[in-house]
């Protein structure tokens, strides 16, 4: 029996095993293949030397492994200083030490391993789901440790059934209890927890681990070639959300999320220019924005974005944008940047006037250089058009008219264009494909309006959205990425152009989403599209729950934070601080509260019992108090020592209570009683 | 009150045989006026059967004396049968067993078999002998004492035996003090023989019948209800009191409330008579924790007043 003490209770190693393996699953999607086998192995092991069938490995064995693993895992991801470099030496770690489990101190070590294995999934999945999964996986390790903490009598049990003598047990720990009890102490920490998540200050990450680049897919690249890409990828993953304040929403055809804005042509690729994009927004045209904000407040639009991450630094807004964020710049092109790259979703306030002219004081020689700059070289056949309808119209507005019109009669828009040639891709595209998408579109207006002497330049970012169920949000997915074309016009500044709306009006009619759609089943690509609208709503539904949750708790920021106290207080000092703090408290501990005051309220429906309780609490002020098991007699007997001068007056209570509670000839006896009621206020302090 | 002084000094004369131990005294005085059996548990020497042979000549019962040993046989308790040549008939001879008080010496050295013919006696207050049931004298009493079951060649009574014994009661040893009178004064065998009846049969079986009426409130029986309650529900035991348990807890506490001159029944009364009544029908989970440990941690952990 003596060498069975130390050995752990099956019921405990199952709990472990089940948390292990919740554990770990999720995380074998990042992790190299082989640890799976690791991990079964180790599981597979430990489970024999747990029947006995093995002995545990020894120390050569046990080293080996580790040496081993870890070069594997140095072999297999190439960096162990990287994210998933670290998980892995985590989760290695954790399965390893599975065959060392033995006594107790071990499995609580796997425990608080398994929780921050656990915790680790959250590194790279952080919608809800992923959320409600840890905390599931937290809780049955916390049913291993109870299962532990309960091995003493169980295995008493244990002998006793397998000696069979035929004794009852009132106590089974079995799984029920077990899942009961964590569930208690769940709900029973939960106000604490919420509490502090709502008082507590965010403090920023002591340390940080190199997030991997993978996140950084984006439906907007910096630069934009023509016809390198034959196929457009349909990637429905979000790139961003959009509330509306006060529910005042542009209509679909406005909403053209302007990201970037390109303005070098190298005569294939369309690139930032450095000197416009790293210009900041000069005083004047801040002060236009301003004076704008108070002119035409109907056309002002109020709104936050969340954008996903995209492990650029660049930020989308509607056309000119007002930005009060410290961490935002503004550049002469009005496009918005972060300082820092988005290597997790950022959340940012803006207004947005639509319809605004800007830049009304005339270009510059050096931007008019910069937006008409061609290679000389490239696309001789485009450049002679150009040449010709510049001579054909003097005014520009009809310019852009004729080509538009040549556009709606002889182009069609398509998501597989195939390739254009490398040397004069535009000529291709306009003498010969003629079919292509936005940035086919945008890119060849911009080069023949360059070619007729127009400043021009492509703005890219996207374009429509879809509108959750509830209509509280705007869904903006990669799908929607879209270019376009801004013309300066003499007489109204930077005007925007979309030449896909000649070619294809219900493109931006509809948004992106459904007008592919449509085009894809018509084109047969695709029968999943068949029931496009039940799997759109379940999208839909699921989005608006992981939005609310981003926004709510994981976006919950100092600067959320800070409004939300200041909504609840009406201003944020110290006091009021403090305040919050204890009314956070009072919550926090008022459902035990309750539960106590009803549990007492419950024994006091006897009035003997309720004169007691009275008597308890006035000694209670003398520093008093009866033990549990302690009868009311020798408590006072106790008391009377303590105080002497109430010697007297508490021997007398004693009695009384005695006939009172005891004594059926007068449980209910109004002179005694009413004695009590004056033994009590002899009581001296 | 007449009842009082008479109870005061059974307590006395017996205190003087058996020094010291007024407590264990009362105990086994109440367990008596409870209509009981009591169990004495101790080591060897400590004064078990002298309590025990105090009692019956003060109480001014018939007494017999069984010393129990390996071979004894249930025949030789309860009775046999002879043939009688002169009438040609079988003629039954009593047992030992057919007394107003049993001291059963040693319970523990016989055989299970022959522990269990008096367990029937103890539980019915008859035997079956010979396919014919015999009654046995009223009052009947059991003294049964024991020595701790770890000694060599005892063979422990099972849990439905001892459930069977109202209380049972350690003696343990004497203080100084007693001591020393002990060994200054005279023997106690003489002492014994000094010792007189103080009670006519009638009185016991009033007395009894006055210690069934000590009044009850449902304070106290909540709280008696709440103690029985714990040792069934907490994970400490490996099984709860029994009913009869409970019903035994009751009586006794009634008989000591009466032994200290109150008819009606205090906490007090539970609380002191309940390792005596409780403690052998506990057992641990964690089997190093003697009875009379359990019944003090019930004691402890049961709020008195408050359900």
């Amino acid at each position: 029996m003596a060498a069975v003490v130390g050995k752990l209770a099956t019921i405990s190693i199952g709990w472990l095993m089940l948390g292990y393996c919740a554990a770990l699953l999720p995380l074998f999607a990042y992790l190299p293949f082989w640890m799976l086998a690791l991990a079964g192995l180790t599981l597979g092991w430990q489970l024999q030397i747990y029947r006995n069938k093995i002995s545990a490995p020894g120390k050569l064995v046990k080293f080996l492994l580790v040496v081993g693993s870890v070069a594997l895992l140095f072999y297999s991801s190439g960096n162990l200083l990287s994210l998933r470099g670290f998980v892995g030496l985590l989760c290695l770690a954790f399965c390893l030490k599975l065959l060392e489990l033995q006594v107790k101190r071990d499995l609580y070590l796997m425990v608080f391993l398994g929780c921050f294995v656990s915790a680790c999934q959250l590194l790279f999945s952080s919608s809800m789901s992923a959320f409600v999964y840890v905390l599931i996986c937290i809780l049955i390790f916390h049913g291993c440790l109870y299962s532990a903490q309960l091995q003493p009598q169980h295995g008493v049990d244990e002998r006793q059934a397998k000696g069979g003598a035929g004794a009852k047990f009132r106590f089974s720990s079995s799984h029920w209890e077990i899942v009961k009890s964590v569930l208690t102490m769940f709900l029973q920490g939960l106000p604490i927890a919420i509490v502090l998540f709502i008082v507590m200050p965010r403090v920023g990450s002591l340390w940080q681990v190199p997030i991997n680049s993978d996140v950084a897919k984006s439906g907007v690249s910096d630069s934009l070639s023509v016809g390198d890409i034959s196929r457009l990828n349909q990637d429905n993953s979000p790139a961003m959300r959009v509330t509306f304040d006060d529910n005042i929403k542009p209509d679909n055809s406005k909403l053209y999320w302007r990201g970037i804005v390109l303005a070098d042509f190298d005569g294939k690729t369309w690139r930032r220019a450095e000197k416009i994009s790293t210009t900041a927004l000069s005083a004047t045209q801040r002060s236009q924005l301003y004076q704008f904000d108070r002119a035409t407040p109907a056309q002002t639009y109020s709104y936050q974005i969340m954008l996903e991450a995209s492990g650029q630094n660049w930020l989308y807004a509607l056309s000119t944008a007002q930005v009060d964020n410290p961490q935002i710049k503004q550049w002469q092109d009005y496009s918005l940047t972060r300082k820092t790259l988005l290597n997790s979703r950022f959340q940012y306030q803006v207004r947005s006037h639509i319809g605004y002219k800007a830049d009304p004081e005339p270009l510059s020689e050096a931007q008019l250089r910069l937006y008409t700059a061609l290679p000389s070289n490239s696309n001789p056949r485009t450049r002679a058009l150009a040449q010709q309808l510049a001579s054909q119209y003097t005014d520009t507005g009809r310019l852009i008219d004729a080509l538009l019109q040549m556009f709606q009669s002889e182009f069609s828009y398509t998501l597989e264009p195939g390739k254009l040639t490398v040397e004069n891709p535009i000529d291709d595209f306009l003498f010969s494909a003629k079919r292509g998408y936005c940035e086919h579109f945008a890119s060849s207006t911009a080069f023949v309006l360059r070619a007729a002497g127009v400043p021009a330049r492509i703005a890219t970012g996207y374009q429509g959205g879809q509108w959750s169920s509830d209509e509280s949000y705007l869904l903006v997915t990669q799908a929607a990425a879209h270019a376009w074309v801004e013309v300066w016009l003499d007489s109204r500044g930077w005007v925007r152009l979309d030449p896909t709306t000649a070619v294809a009006p219900q493109r931006i009619a509809q948004g992106a989403d459904s007008y592919l759609a449509q085009l894809q089943s018509a084109t047969g690509l695709s029968s999943r599209f068949n029931q496009w609208g039940l799997l759109r709503e379940m999208r839909l539904r699921l989005d608006s729950i992981n939005y609310q949750w981003h926004r709510w708790v994981l976006g919950y920021d100092n600067q959320l934070q800070f409004n939300l106290v200041k909504q609840l207080l009406g201003g944020v000092d110290s006091w009021r601080i403090s305040l919050l703090f204890l009314l956070a408290g009072a919550i926090a501990i008022s459902p035990f509260a309750l539960i106590k005051l009803w549990r007492s309220r419950l024994s006091f429906t006897d009035n003997n019992l309720r004169s007691v309780a009275k008597l308890e609490k006035k000694l209670l002020k003398f520093g008093l108090s009866r033990a549990r098991g302690e009868t009311l007699a020798n408590f006072l007997q106790r008391s009377a020592s303590q105080t002497p001068e109430n010697r007297q007056a508490l021997k007398q209570l004693s009695a009384a209570f005695n006939t009172l509670l005891y004594d059926p000839r007068h449980d209910s006896d109004k002179l005694v009683r009413e004695r009590i009621q004056h033994l009590l206020k002899e009581l001296k302090y | 009150m007449a009842e009082f002084a008479v109870l005061q000094q059974l307590v006395n004369s017996i205190g003087q045989v058996l020094l010291g131990k007024d407590n264990q005294v009362r105990l086994a005085l109440s367990c008596i006026l409870a209509d009981g059996h009591l169990l004495i548990e101790d080591l060897p020497g400590m004064g078990k059967t002298t309590l025990a042979h105090a009692l019956a000549s003060v109480l001014g019962l018939s007494y017999n004396r069984v010393q129990f040993t390996s071979d004894l046989l249930p025949a030789d308790l309860l009775g046999v049968s002879i043939f009688n040549r002169q009438q040609s008939s079988f003629e039954f001879h009593h047992g030992p067993i057919f007394t107003q008080l049993l001291l059963a010496d040693e319970i523990n050295r016989t055989t299970p078999k022959t522990q269990s013919a008096l367990l029937e006696a103890m539980e019915e207050r008859q035997v079956s002998i010979e396919g014919s049931t015999r009654e046995l004298p009223q009052p009947f009493f059991v003294i049964a004492t024991q020595n701790p079951s770890h000694h060599s060649g005892t063979f422990p009574l099972p849990e439905s035996q001892l459930d069977r014994f109202l209380m049972r009661i350690e003696l343990g040893f004497p203080s100084q003090k007693a001591e020393r009178q002990m060994l200054q004064g005279l023997d106690s065998r003489k002492k014994m023989l000094q010792l007189k009846p103080l009670l006519s049969l009638e009185q016991l079986q009033k007395m009894q019948q006055q210690a069934r009426q000590v009044s009850v409130t449902e304070h106290l029986l909540d709280y008696l209800q709440r103690l029985i309650q714990f040792s069934r529900e907490n994970p400490a035991f490996q099984y709860g009191v029994s009913p009869r348990g409970s019903l035994a807890l009751l009586s006794a506490a009634k008989a000591w409330a009466l032994l200290h001159d109150r008819d009606f029944l205090l906490p007090e009364d539970v609380q002191h008579v309940f390792p005596s009544v409780i403690g052998h029908r506990l057992s641990s989970t964690q089997s190093s924790q003697s009875g009379d440990a359990l019944a003090e941690f019930i004691l402890a952990e049961v709020e008195v007043l408050y359900s």
